[in-house]
């Protein structure tokens, strides 16, 4: 509830901050701040201390598996902002406005992460939608963010549309009528088709959101056209902690009844990790092969829906750390890049050592290769599909398509590395800027070496319920 | 018949005659308006039924706000003074089809269920459905009580505020 609560005031102080002062130094530090009182109130939630105490009457549940995927999502906005607060300026004007959004959005999080009522989750999944639809279209001026904005609007309507119905079937398949996520499956022995169509309709519409194929045609688009700086934020805050409401929803709604949708969900992986992996590598732009990339890594993270047992809830966790913190770092530098090809990227090792030497190590995390946060990552995910027994295909299909992803990250650091060029930044970064970019290497390389860092806290909680 | 019977039907005459002249006419203007006096008179089978809270949701959000989207689309989109082409002989054909399959499918459901009466006990246990009612669970923070979700609501109601003024307002010239 802490976080709740903060992130909802902490964006209307980010409005009055914007009447208050103009200096957009003052913002970011005001933001700066909220986003430490979110995460130190979140980490406050989880050892027992509440602000103050509400009751919700069930229609949120505060269990470790949520607060975590929290304490990841702020944790990373933190670092991004931190990282990227200083080219949201140069987005717009509205520099706070934009600051309130994203706080919006972190109370949408916390929603979506902790809901127990499809009526909360509903509200919360509207919550990121609509600032998002906004930071999208940020940049005024420019027509592909107009249009990329437009778009993710309509698609997203559309989504919203699907997800009512779907509700609206769940809530006439109870007997009582309910929206308490516990009580959808109770009492019941077999699936009737209501109930069915319910379930494929929630699980069309939250594949939507974290953009798996086959419903990612908005997906290169809007990341494509929206500006740079917002694209890091929804491809992978926005999208890791929907990936935990996801999980949250099939575990405790329809865990169940698993066997009925669980091959939806593999048809589902296939493909988002077949479609993507396989038109990432055709990418002449970064920007774009980021776009493709993380609906690859979506495809990966959707094996921890199929599997839903323990190993894929710690699996989520350690994937949502890893996934976010190396994207926002390759990010942050590809915004300040003149060049988004790949070409732009040639010879950069000579120019910026620091840059292209982190940059490495958040692709070589993204590929899964040993020794970063992604090779556990893929790691548990996996595994976690190899508990279940069934699906060995799936995990074999996910390891080919982990060594396609292989080629499109690596053409990356060989342009770097290995190519000539002036591998032009836009101006010098300053030392903060490579200093925290260090910062993020580490985190990547420490969740690799040593991933009980993170997870040891998690199966601790999530073992003594 | 009974007057109750006589409103019945004629705020049914009503729905159906406007309906019908929304769907025939080949302004599209007009059939915006004849929408609008169709979603009226369904408003007023929801008071005809007792249901107010249902029928001022009917009133705000279809009539009020539906419909008016529905014209500013409208005057944005097309020249709303001409009439509109005649349709293809194709599509009138499955048009005529699906509402043929609609009608069918109204009067199976009435054929089977025109038998159910609600009885008098159920009465009893039927929850109050006077907007008083509603309005205090909306906002009671007891056991069943909605406020929760009615100060998130708030919060996504800001959020998008906040949207349409960025997304609206002006930027100062020479500003980039």
């Amino acid at each position: 509830m802490n976080a709740i609560l903060l992130s909802a005031v902490w964006g209307i102080v980010m409005m009055f901050s914007g009447i208050f002062t103009t200096s957009k130094t003052a913002i970011r530090n005001v933001a700066v701040v909220g986003l430490v009182l979110l995460v130190l109130g979140n980490y406050a939630d989880m050892i027992g201390y509440h602000l103050m105490t509400v009751n919700v009457h069930k229609m949120l549940y505060f269990d470790t598996f949520g607060l975590l995927g929290n304490l990841i999502a702020f944790g990373s906005t933190l670092l991004y902002v931190l990282l990227s607060g200083r080219d949201m300026e140069k987005v717009g004007h509205h520099l706070a406005e934009y600051f309130a959004l994203i706080f919006f959005v972190l109370c949408g999080v916390a929603i979506v992460t902790t809901f127990n009522t499809l009526l909360m989750l509903f509200l919360g999944i509207e919550i990121i939608s609509i600032p998002l639809y906004i930071l999208t279209g940020a940049d005024k001026r420019n027509l592909k963010s107009n249009e990329a904005s437009l778009k993710y609007f309509l698609m997203g309507a559309f989504s919203t549309g699907l997800m009512l119905l779907g509700i609206a079937f769940l809530y006439g398949a109870t007997q009582t009528g309910t929206f308490f996520i516990d009580d959808l499956w109770s009492g019941k022995t077999a699936v009737t088709p209501l109930f069915m169509a319910g379930l494929l309709l929630l699980l069309v519409s939250m594949a939507f959101k974290v953009s798996a194929a086959p419903f990612h045609f908005w997906t290169p688009d809007v990341y494509d056209g929206a500006p740079t700086v917002f694209t890091s934020f929804m491809a992978t805050i926005v999208k890791v902690s929907i990936f935990v409401g996801f999980i949250r929803l099939f575990d405790e709604a329809f865990g169940d009844s698993q066997e009925k949708w669980q091959v939806f969900v593999a048809i589902i992986a296939a493909a988002t990790l077949f479609i993507g992996n396989v038109t990432a590598v055709f990418q002449q732009s970064v920007k774009r092969m980021l776009a493709y990339s993380s609906i690859a890594q979506a495809g990966f993270m959707l094996l921890a829906l199929l599997a839903l047992n323990g190993v894929a809830k710690e699996g989520i966790i350690l994937y949502a750390a890893a996934y976010s913190i190396a994207t926002i770092g390759i990010f942050a530098v590809l915004i300040r890049m003149k060049d988004y090809t790949f070409e732009g990227f040639n010879g950069l090792a000579r120019q910026q050592p620091v840059l292209a030497a982190t940059c490495t190590i958040f692709l070589l995390s993204l590929a899964g290769i040993p020794l970063t946060g992604g090779f556990f990552a893929k790691y548990y995910m996996l595994s976690s599909v190899v508990a279940t027994g069934h699906y060995l295909w799936l995990v074999i299909f996910a390891v080919l398509c982990a060594a396609v992803s292989v080629y499109y990250y690596f053409r990356v650091i060989q342009a770097m590395y290995f190519k000539d060029g002036d591998g032009a930044t836009e101006a010098e970064p300053g030392l903060g800027f490579k200093g925290l970019l260090v910062v993020l290497a580490v985190i990547v390389v420490v969740l690799g070496v040593w991933p009980q860092s993170l997870l040891g806290q998690l199966s601790r909680l999530i073992y003594t319920w | 018949m009974n007057a109750s019977a006589v409103v019945f039907y004629i705020l049914s005459a009503f729905i159906l005659a406007t309906g019908l002249l929304a769907v025939t006419s080949r302004k599209i203007f007009r059939t915006a308006i004849w929408l609008l006096f169709s979603l009226t008179g369904v408003a007023g089978l929801y008071f005809w039924l007792g249901m107010q809270f249902i029928a001022a949701v009917q009133v705000v959000v279809y009539v009020g706000g539906i419909v008016v989207l529905i014209i500013f689309s409208i005057f944005l989109t097309q020249q709303s003074g001409k009439d509109l082409p005649s349709p293809l002989r194709r599509r009138t054909v499955f048009s005529a089809l699906a509402a043929c399959i609609g009608f069918a499918l109204t009067c199976l459901l009435l054929s089977r269920y025109s038998s159910f009466r609600v009885k008098e006990s159920d009465y009893d246990f039927a929850p109050d459905m006077s907007i008083s009612a509603i309005g205090n669970q909306l906002l009671s923070t007891s056991e069943h009580g909605y406020v929760l979700p009615f100060e998130v609501i708030s919060i996504l109601l800001l959020a998008a505020m906040i949207g349409c003024i960025v997304i609206a307002m002006k930027s100062k010239p020479g500003d980039k």
